[in-house]
């Protein structure tokens, strides 16, 4: 899709009360989200994911990332560790096996552990210790 | 230091119903209920003592065996009122039924319980997804006497003739046993009622302590979010302290 179009969606959602534009062009389509407006912590501006094709009924992974993504449940807080003395559940390049907890997202002081439904080696982990978490946004991929 | 006993801690509960731990110490009273399976209802671990006590993200709760309440109770909640919130609401109710009305325990978003601007009570909840359950395991701390402490910990210790340990730790049972029962529909009413900011003006602080939002508490959402009036819209906040002029 053209930049230009990317350019004046992103100029649209900011200048409207809209929190999300969607749109599909043939074989393409564009989703342009505006950051957490409701969990403090989180730079307003719009995020931009775009991929080349909507998924397909059979994917269960987004087509904008490789790998298995491991998605926030919730919005909140986003703990590579269960305290901060200790050592971060996951590394990049750990291996994971299904049902391992990988991280911690707090909401209204709950701790909730993330269990990993995959089974590999973390390629990425999205996001810093601490930081604030969407519904929904990506934390850890798992190839 | 009167010991708390089997009799009077359970008294009027179906222990057919709970697996349940009375020690004198522990490392801690979550870690050990999370080491525990759920075979029953409910698993209810209590102890005098805790080592290594802890609240959210590895801050300690300091636990001397000094006639204290370090409680945790672990179940499966079905209930889609915020358990975080409703935890502190019920230990509140708790409190006053025991004292006949007479202690004023406040709110502080989410689950803070405050008596003359202090802190008596800590709640660390966690949750552990097993299978298709999701299990929580709610850990409460009261402190009755602490011989040491920092500025904004409170004490109830003052309060121990209304309000005597055994009879608190049942009724806080009982409460949260029944509530997983049967629910709780006025729960977001009670909240606001026995919250001590509405309407006030406070700072929102996120985890990392980056940032700052100023604005009036507005109360609650049905997920017991907070609703703040800054200047220029209502935010609604999931996660992070607040922080009032005065106030612990």
């Amino acid at each position: 899709m053209d930049i230009r179009k990317i350019k004046k969606l992103i100029e649209m959602l900011q200048d409207s009360d809209l929190t999300e534009i969607e749109v599909h062009e043939g074989e393409e389509s564009v989703r342009i989200a505006r950051g957490n407006i409701q969990a403090i912590g989180v730079n307003p501006s719009p995020i931009v994911s775009t991929s080349p094709n909507p998924p397909s009924e059979k994917s269960e992974v987004p087509m904008a990332e490789s790998g298995s993504v491991i998605k926030s449940p919730i919005v909140g807080t986003f703990y590579r560790k269960p305290a901060p003395d200790k050592p971060p559940f996951i590394e990049v390049g750990s291996h994971v096996n299904a049902g391992d907890v990988v991280c911690i997202v707090e909401a209204m002081k709950m701790m909730n552990e993330i269990k990993s439904e995959f089974t590999g080696k973390v390629s990425s982990i999205n996001i810093e210790d601490g930081e604030p978490v969407e519904f929904d946004q990506s934390l850890i991929v798992i190839d | 230091m009167h010991k708390l006993t089997q009799k009077g801690v359970f008294k009027g509960l179906n222990l057919e119903n709970i697996d349940f731990y009375l020690l004198d110490t522990v490392d801690s009273t979550n870690n050990f209920a999370k080491e525990k399976p759920l075979n029953k209802d409910y698993v209810v671990v209590i102890s005098e003592q805790q080592t290594a006590g802890r609240g959210r993200q590895g801050k300690k709760w300091y636990s001397p065996s000094a006639g204290n309440i370090y409680m945790t109770i672990k179940f499966i909640d079905s209930n889609p009122a915020p358990l975080s919130l409703v935890i502190g609401l019920l230990i509140s109710e708790a409190m006053d039924k025991i004292s006949g009305q007479k202690i004023n325990a406040g709110l502080k978003w989410p689950n803070d319980l405050l008596i003359n601007k202090k802190k008596i009570c800590g709640i660390l909840i966690e949750s552990e997804v097993n299978g298709d359950a999701v299990e929580f395991i709610v850990g409460i701390g009261i402190n009755y006497l602490l011989p040491k402490k920092e500025s904004w910990w409170g004490e109830i210790g003052e309060l121990a003739d209304i309000l005597p340990r055994e009879k608190l730790i049942n009724s806080i049972l009982q409460s949260i046993i029944h509530y997983s029962e049967n629910g709780y529909m006025d729960w977001r009413d009670e909240w606001e009622k026995r919250c001590m900011h509405m309407g006030i003006e406070l700072e929102a602080v996120s985890n990392n302590q980056k940032n700052i939002e100023i604005g009036i508490f507005n109360g609650i959402n049905e997920e017991g979010k907070m609703l703040l009036q800054t200047r220029n819209e209502l935010k609604v906040i999931s996660s992070g302290e607040c922080s009032i002029k005065g106030i612990y």
